[in-house]
């Protein structure tokens, strides 16, 4: 083996060997994850809030409305203000996903032959919801219409001669005929879908906050603080701590091939505990994301800025002991910046700037929109390309203050 | 060809003189010893030896290769076993020595047959597999020692590699040093055990506060600077007056030890000293002869002992 790839795999020993390296890197936002996406995540039971105004107040309203609740979907709440309902689902108050608007004159169409339409706003936010309430509504319209049309035909039907025989075009038609033919046609209920929007979604990461899948954007970003630049600076500095760089240095090999280890290792870090982190959540959550290409060179971008930073952080602090505490501390500070437990747009405003410009950010912000919206890497330059250059940056340091920390102590 | 040449090497950490002109040379082939109370410098003279240091001035050469101007030649030709065990104690000693062994870029047969060898040598095969973090000292120090062994250094240098064990595990490391000699190695070693220097080293050099007061064998050194030889009589805490008395024409000097006589020639000396206190109605305890050590050499060289300036 060379010296390099010797160092890398027993730092990669050494990391996933210590149980506390496993429980802060793994198990901790793992955790995490289950705790978080269970509290915001799913809708509990499978009940859905739904905000309902009616308008018409008929007979044929308040039937349509009765059906709905007794479907046990959905937990209608009535208001009598259309405005009212609009701005509490809009602030998403009790849980409210969604408004059902019934038009006036809904009854008297519906008893005169003509067609009603309803209306369903659904509110924006974790997609999966959206799309499950979207269909659950229009599910119930076709059903309540399948009834209504066969009540109606069955009303109807009293007055269609028992012996009709119609010529028609594949020959001639009887009663029943007659009335399966009606039937294929007749929709009385139309419902028509839109999207009301959240007031306060002024960027992608606070609209992409409640979707499952930014939790794999969160885990990636949580990779690059904890197994990245704490680990990083952790092992850097253990070899001091332990002495164990007099070892390396006895040996022949270069103290670049002793660099080269230390980044292949981290490397290696990375992408396992990116593997463990990424594979559990998306078990768990099965969340709907894009899996692009794009995404490689943007981990790789993170990686890089996680354990440069971490490595700088080693080399220029003058006590390895301190250098490993002190990148910790900050990777748990860190983690409130970057969208992990709340949107970054709910930090006050000074930390919102800091969060705004930490590369780790950057990162979940191009991440979210490659895995939730399905973008390529040419439509997230900004945010790759902040990363990309810090990540250059941490490491042109990186290199350079090296060889003064591996030199004499 | 010296194995190791030394010239007028010094070495400071600030204001703090750690080496001040040190000049010595090991034949290829010795034992050679670095005896010396804490602090003396002897750590910082190995690990220039060994590449791990610059000096601030002097040269020094292993094998006839200049240690600052081709570091990583000197290092393959120097295996160095430092006062530390440095081992990365997640993993275990077979472990261990694999990363070692890759740092010598060495193919991966050569690896497992050096790993036999020295696993029979120093008996490691007990925990070969087990994580160092969880070995004794003892179990600690044959992994680090066969780390610095793997590449078959021709120079090795240890550094206090006794410290810690107990006198078994000590003769048992004597043995494997003489070992390592007939297979025709050289050795430097530190030490602050006069003992051991005396038992194990060819030649000694006795070093204080940075500067080589003395080299040579350890008998030459005991015979010319070791003073003479003593002679250490002890009797009943009530007779010790009157023996003082009875021996007043030797000098005699009450010590913790007991009554002190020095003497040119001791093996005649005591049957005389003996009859002289039977004679006089003193049937002494224990009578001693104590040869010169070089404990003896340091205390005469620097005024000190060694074992005071050792904790
Ligand atoms: N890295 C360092 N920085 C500052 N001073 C040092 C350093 N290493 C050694 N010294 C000082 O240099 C002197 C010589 O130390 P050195 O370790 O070489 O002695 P030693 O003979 O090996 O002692 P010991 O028997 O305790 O191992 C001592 O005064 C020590 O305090
Ligand atoms: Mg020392």
């Amino acid at each position: 083996m060379r010296p390099w790839a010797a160092i890398a795999k027993k730092d990669a020993l050494l990391f996933f060997r210590s149980r506390s390296t496993l429980f802060w890197t793994l198990a901790f936002p793992l955790a995490m994850m289950l705790l978080f996406s269970a509290i915001f995540g799913g809708q509990g039971g499978s009940m859905y809030d739904v905000a309902l105004v009616d308008r018409d107040g008929g007979q044929l309203a308040r039937a349509f409305a009765g059906t709905l609740n007794s479907t046990g979907l959905f937990n209608l709440h009535r208001f009598d203000d259309l405005e009212a309902a609009r701005e509490a689902v809009k602030l998403g108050r009790e849980d409210l996903v969604g408004l059902l608007v019934i038009p006036p004159g809904f009854t008297e169409n519906l008893t005169s032959g003509r067609g009603a339409r309803i209306q369903f706003f659904v509110r924006e936010g974790n997609p999966q919801t959206q799309q499950a309430v979207a269909s659950m509504i229009t599910g119930f319209v076709e059903g309540f219409n399948e009834e209504y049309r066969r009540r109606a035909l069955e009303m109807m039907s009293a007055y269609i001669p028992e012996n009709l025989s119609v010529p028609g075009l594949g020959g001639t038609m009887t009663r029943e005929d007659l009335i399966e033919y009606l039937e294929t046609f007749a929709s009385p209920v139309d419902v028509r879908v839109a999207l009301i929007s959240r007031p306060e979604v002024t960027s992608e990461t606070a609209a992409y906050w409640e979707n499952e899948g930014h939790w794999v954007s969160i885990m990636f970003a949580y990779s690059f603080i904890f197994s990245g630049m704490v680990g990083a600076a952790a092992l850097l500095a253990s070899e001091k701590m332990t002495k164990t760089l007099k070892r390396i240095k006895m040996a022949p090999a270069s103290i670049w091939q002793l660099l080269a280890g230390k980044v292949v290792g981290e490397l290696v870090i990375l992408t396992l505990s990116q593997i463990a982190l990424v594979a559990v959540t998306v078990l768990i959550l099965r969340p709907q994301i894009n899996w692009s290409p794009a995404l490689v060179p943007l981990v790789l971008a993170g990686d890089l800025a996680g354990a440069s930073l971490g490595l700088l952080v080693a080399e220029a602090s003058p006590d390895p002991r301190a250098a490993a505490e002190a990148t910790t501390a900050v990777g748990v500070f860190l983690q409130f910046f970057i969208g992990m437990y709340f949107p970054v747009q709910f930090l006050p405003g000074p930390l919102r700037a800091f969060a705004k410009v930490l590369p780790f950010t950057k990162a979940v912000q191009a991440l979210d929109l490659i895995l939730l919206q399905g973008y390529g890497l040419e439509r997230v330059v900004a945010p790759a390309a902040y990363l990309s250059i810090s990540a250059v940056i941490f490491t042109a340091l990186a290199v350079a203050l090296f060889p003064k920390w591996a030199g004499e102590e | 060809m010296p194995a190791v040449e030394v010239s007028e090497v010094r070495k400071s950490y600030g204001d703090v003189v750690a080496l001040d002109g040190v000049s010595l040379t090991v034949e290829e082939g010795e034992i050679y010893g670095l005896l010396g109370p804490n602090g003396a410098g002897k750590t910082t003279l190995m690990e220039i030896i060994a590449g791990l240091r610059a000096p601030d001035s002097g040269e020094v050469r292993v094998l006839g290769v200049d240690v600052v101007e081709h570091p990583r030649r000197v290092r393959e030709l120097v295996g160095f076993n430092p006062q530390e065990t440095l081992l990365y104690d997640p993993l275990t000693a077979r472990e261990n020595l694999e990363f070692v062994a890759a740092l010598y870029s060495m193919p991966r047969d050569e690896f497992q047959r050096r790993l036999e060898e020295l696993t029979d040598l120093l008996g490691m095969a007990d925990f070969l597999d087990r994580r160092t973090g969880k070995l004794s000292g003892g179990q600690q120090r044959r992994v680090s020692l066969a780390a610095s062994l793997l590449h078959r250094p021709p120079v090795i240098i240890l550094d206090e590699p006794t410290v810690g064990l107990d006198p078994d595990a000590r003769r048992d490391f004597w043995n494997l040093i003489e070992g390592l000699r007939s297979e025709g190695r050289t050795l430097l070693i530190s030490t602050h055990y006069m003992e051991e220097a005396d038992e194990l080293c060819d030649r000694v050099a006795i070093i204080d506060r940075g500067r080589i007061v003395a080299v040579g064998r350890p008998g030459e050194l005991k015979a010319r600077r070791g003073g003479r030889s003593k002679v250490i009589v002890r009797v009943r805490r009530r007779h010790v007056d009157r023996a003082l008395e009875i021996l007043g024409d030797h000098s005699p000097a009450l010590t913790a030890d007991g009554i002190v006589i020095e003497a040119e020639d001791p093996r005649t000396l005591v049957p005389d000293l003996v009859s002289l206190l039977q004679s006089r109605g003193v049937d002494p305890e224990s009578v001693e002869i104590r040869s010169p050590t070089l404990e003896d050499v340091f205390l005469n060289l620097t005024g000190r002992r060694l074992a005071e300036v050792v904790e």
